[in-house]
């Protein structure tokens, strides 16, 4: 206990430094804005905003990505609640009430209480935050590369197994980001691998720049559909963004259960601010004693899911620092990208650099305070950003997407392989495969080889090394175990559509 | 063709292909080390087994079940349109953008964008033009970073 304190202390000093508090703000706002556009989720907003980090020394710039990642958790609901269009896929649910309550003429309502839910969620996943990543990184110290290799293996597995979808394409989708990861020299032989005698693909495919590809400039191949057929938006019939003291203690009950909830589900590498807010409203649904207005406008539908999403990210960021594997898209990109600046999450992090780590984690607190701050009273000024047309939108994030990728490398190859990301990325989608597997297995791929390889020079060439040892097996059984939960819940399904 | 068994072949043949490249790669010079091929063999493995599950699943739908994919080309011609000139647009930008410099070559892409979707002359010219200058000011003279100077940087050395 006294350990959390010391180390938050030494957080809170790195946070509240005139720079990175200035960053908190900025990084919240942009990705506040982020996360409000349709089309530009808070993947591609923190892969397109990394150059700017390139300035700045690790700390401030890991401060500055988990502000956007953050803000964009807050900006999400406005598009969901104003025009029914959310901005990411775990502001989805945020539509089904939040725009009805628009309709009844509650907008104002509706974006406090989602502002207020939202820092609910994240002030109780926070705390949680602090409390299980010191235990859970001292562990994570003790792994051998036998126990890392089982444990990615885990978390490759149970985003597959976890999440919607076809296994099989999911396990495929898992290959197709392996292979990927290993084209280029091989860090341990010095052999080229599958590089078909291109130079520029010596030093392999930069994960950002299949980020970019995958995420932004796919985005936008979707949204060549609906370029031209543009929804109208009236702000003027807002009224005040407040949210009365009756209204709030009719949430308190679905923010308090809900909270929990979605930081248990963050944490699971798979499962992330959709499933958990899909969660909480099938939650709030089943416990309200009116389920009848769902749908059309209740308050609890929306403070609920809010707060599961905060306090989700929270969540997702637990294995991220601790352990260095990202269970989202999202925190993929921020792991790549703060490999870029030479910081490796981890417990050597916590060992290490614990400044920077409880610094972020320090910061993360304060940011929540700054973006209540900012939705609250800007709310109305922000939510005009959502007139923009599309077909202003999709040029800049094109501009913005490839300014970015020629500041990962310097290298205009990149561009052509950001379009063949996206290219591919589009055919994937439209295949529906999924393409978190793909993304995970990409970034991780070096670090899952290079434990197996580890762990099989030291056990001599034995296979069966990695069931030997207790945690290794654990993790492994764990993994088969989603398999089996996966295949239990799709015949349950598949029996009950006969 | 189903979306399954579009993606089982593609499981088929690249994990295959995959596994094959890695199997005539060398073996491990240094004495300890497993080598460069066992994962990427073990990972073609897993591509080319779940491809052939898609596969064989979807062979032992009866004919009803089903349910043919396509693209869409005659329906959404003109979406699959304008991803073309985006993939034509991104490559030529990536070529054109060391010799032409960043100003120029990102003012052709966006001129190419904007009038891909929007028919506003003024609004593209606007965006296309403002665009490059602003970033360029931002990320060139603000933060430093450097950016392809092209032709324009030998006319004007000392922006």
């Amino acid at each position: 206990m006294d350990e959390i304190f010391a180390n938050l202390a030494i957080g809170f000093s790195t946070a509240l430094t005139p720079m990175n508090l200035m960053w908190v703000v900025i990084g919240g706002f942009l990705g506040t804005v982020i996360g409000m556009l349709p089309g530009l989720g808070p993947a591609t907003g923190v892969a397109i905003l990394i150059p700017i980090s390139y300035s700045m020394d690790p700390t401030t710039a890991l401060v500055t990505m988990c502000a956007i990642y953050y803000g964009a958790m807050f900006g999400g609901s406005r598009a969901s609640i104003m025009i029914n269009t959310p901005g990411d896929a775990s502001a989805i649910v945020t539509c089904f009430d939040g725009y009805p309550m628009t309709k009844n003429g509650e907008a104002g309502k509706a974006l406090g209480i989602s502002a207020i839910a939202s820092f609910f969620g994240g002030m109780v996943g926070m705390i949680f935050l602090v409390f299980f990543t010191l235990p859970v990184a001292k562990m994570a110290l003790k792994f051998g590369p036998g126990e890392m290799f089982s444990l990615l293996i885990l978390a490759l597995t149970a985003t597959v197994t976890l999440a919607q979808g076809n296994l099989m394409k999911g396990f495929f989708a898992m290959a197709l980001g392996f292979m990927i990861g290993t084209m280029g020299i091989d860090p341990q032989s010095g052999i080229f691998r599958f590089t078909f005698g291109v130079e520029a693909l010596q030093e392999g495919v930069d994960f950002l720049v299949a980020m970019i590809g995958l995420y932004a400039v796919a985005e936008v191949f979707k949204n060549y559909r609906t370029v031209g057929k543009e929804i109208s938006l009236d702000t003027s019939t807002i009224g005040k963004v407040w949210v009365s003291w009756k209204d709030f203690k009719q949430c308190l009950g679905s923010m308090i259960r809900s909270s929990p909830l979605g930081f248990v589900v963050g944490v699971l590498p798979g499962m992330g601010g959709t499933v958990a807010t899909f969660m909480s409203y099938a939650m709030e649904k089943g416990l309200s004693k009116n389920p009848e207005k769902f749908g059309k406008g209740a308050i609890e539908g929306v403070a609920g899911p809010e707060a599961a999403n905060n306090a989700s990210s929270c969540g997702a960021l637990v294995p991220l620092l601790t352990l260095g594997i990202p269970g989202s898209g999202t925190t993929a990109v921020m792991l790549g990208a703060l490999m870029m600046l030479g910081v490796r999450p981890g417990p050597i992090l916590f060992q290490m650099h614990p400044e920077i780590a409880w610094g972020v984690i320090a910061s993360m607190m304060i940011g929540n305070v700054v973006l209540l701050l900012i939705n609250m009273p800007l709310a109305i000024p922000l939510v005009q950003l959502l007139k923009i047309p599309t077909r202003i939108m999709l040029p800049l994030i094109l501009g913005m997407a490839f300014m970015g990728t020629y500041f990962l490398n310097y290298s205009s190859f990149d561009f052509v392989l950001v379009t063949l990301f996206a290219l591919g990325g589009f055919l994937l989608m439209k295949l529906e495969v999924p393409l978190p597997p793909l993304v995970l297995a990409l970034i991780l791929g070096e670090t899952v080889e290079l434990n197996f390889r580890n762990a099989m020079t030291i056990s001599g060439g034995n296979l069966m090394f990695f069931l030997e040892r207790p945690l290794s097996a654990t993790f492994l059984g764990l993994a088969a175990l989603s398999l089996v939960y996966f295949l239990w819940k799709n015949r349950k399904e598949s029996l009950r559509s006969r | 063709m189903t979306k399954d068994m579009i993606v089982g072949l593609l499981g088929l043949f690249l994990g295959g292909g995959y596994a094959l490249m890695a199997w005539m790669l060398p073996m491990s010079a240094v004495q300890d080390d497993v080598g460069p091929r066992l994962f990427p063999l073990i990972v073609g493995g897993v591509a080319f087994l779940a491809g052939l599950v898609l596969v064989l699943r979807e062979r032992a739908l009866p004919r009803e079940n089903r349910k043919p994919f396509s693209f869409g080309f005659r329906e959404e011609f003109s979406v699959y349109v304008k991803i073309a000139t985006t993939v034509v647009a991104g490559i030529a930008y990536g070529m054109l953008l060391e010799p032409l410099g960043y100003v120029l070559a990102t003012l052709g892409f966006m001129l190419l964008l904007t009038f891909l979707v929007s028919s506003k002359t003024v609004q593209n010219l606007v965006i296309s033009f403002a665009f490059p200058l602003v970033t360029y000011v931002i990320f060139s003279n603000l933060l430093n970073l450097s950016l392809p100077r092209g032709i324009l940087g030998e006319i004007f050395p000392y922006f």
